[in-house]
């Protein structure tokens, strides 16, 4: 991460007449890592869309209170995954399915996207980690998919490191074995 | 980077199938131009934003001047709190009294606030009360009656007087 662009966006966005120059650095740098990560939670791209504003204009509008102590991409990412895990909760409240349900729904959904075009075993891949606990997809994700340290997953997450290893080692385990088993 | 080095080979160790299969693409597709797209509505969307003026007290640099503080969000909070404790302090000094506390008072305090709120006491009240009794062990004295009637009889009407009489 460039830490010297993150300082540069930092003082203008927390500087009131280039407040708008500032955020637009922002974006550039981390939209696209921002939309990966969720689109990873919660797979469809409208819902990606729709969760990626929320979190962008949150940004905005908190990003005067960000006091440096983590770093910049630490409290974005942590704002990203908040919001997806709510978008999720929602999602699964409104329809009120079970986790079956919503894992066949969210794997069939994955299938018929016109924005997914996986193979079978990305496919495949999508519908074991929909069967991970919560914590462990998490980790799985940040870790495998964006190739984030234990040390910046840790602090994203709020979890210990020794945690997060143990976290990360069941959830290749389980992926595995569903493979295996499928 | 090294880490990344470090993630491939713990995968590989963990699981050969998806350490080969993190080298593949995962499928997922995006708009053409979307992300061109997202900045642009994003910012059209924070220019509708309430602008604010505050700044925070661990953002204020070198550079800004000493009297930026007084226009900070903890000044105003802080405030706020004090204003608060004010008023929660004016409710609590100004709860209405219970029996502990009147408890608290001597007679002789009793004495004197009775006889300084005479007027706000119903008379029925003193029916009750031990008073009545100490009264009426008072003696009084005829010239001290024949005194009291001569400087108030023009406040006493007939019957009263005749009562007294």
């Amino acid at each position: 991460m460039n830490e010297s662009a993150d300082t540069q966006i930092l003082s203008l966005v927390q500087n009131p007449t280039r407040r708008e120059e500032g955020f637009r650095l922002l974006l550039q740098k981390y939209q696209e890592r921002l939309y990966w990560h969720i689109r990873r939670l919660v797979l469809d791209h409208e819902d990606t869309n729709d969760v990626l504003q929320n979190v962008l204009i949150k940004i905005y509008r908190n990003i005067q209170k960000f006091e440096g102590k983590a770093q910049l991409y630490t409290w974005l990412y942590r704002i990203a995954t908040n919001e997806s895990l709510t978008f999720l909760n929602k999602k699964k409240k409104k329809l009120a399915i079970s986790l079956d349900e919503e894992v066949v729904g969210l794997a069939n959904n994955l299938v018929a996207d016109e924005y997914f075009d996986g193979a079978q075993a990305q496919i495949k891949l999508q519908q074991a980690l929909l069967r991970l606990p919560e914590k462990q997809k998490l980790v799985f994700s940040l870790r495998y998919f964006e190739g984030l340290p234990y040390e910046e997953i840790s602090k994203i997450l709020e979890i210990s490191k020794g945690g997060l290893k143990a976290s990360y080692h069941h959830a290749v385990k389980k992926i595995e074995q569903f493979f295996k088993n499928s | 980077m090294e880490y990344k080095k470090e993630i491939q080979d713990e995968l590989s160790e963990l699981s050969p199938l998806l350490a080969k299969m993190r080298q593949e693409p995962a499928g997922f597709i995006v708009p053409e131009n979307y992300f061109d797209y997202l900045s642009e509505s994003i910012m059209e969307q924070v220019k509708l934003e309430p602008k604010s003026d505050f700044v925070e007290p661990s953002n204020l640099s070198v550079s800004q001047p000493w009297y930026a503080f007084l226009f900070s969000r903890s000044l105003f909070a802080g405030l706020a709190s004090f204003a608060v404790l004010l008023v929660a302090m004016f409710f609590l000094l100004n709860q209405p009294s219970n029996g502990n506390e009147l408890a608290e008072i001597s007679s002789e305090e009793a004495e004197y606030y009775i006889a300084n709120h005479l007027d706000e006491f119903e008379l029925t009240l003193f029916l009750d009360s031990d008073l009545l009794g100490e009264i009426n062990e008072i003696e009084f004295d005829e010239n001290e009656i024949n005194q009291f009637l001569e400087d108030n009889i023009d406040e006493l009407d007939a019957a009263t007087l005749e009562q007294l009489l």
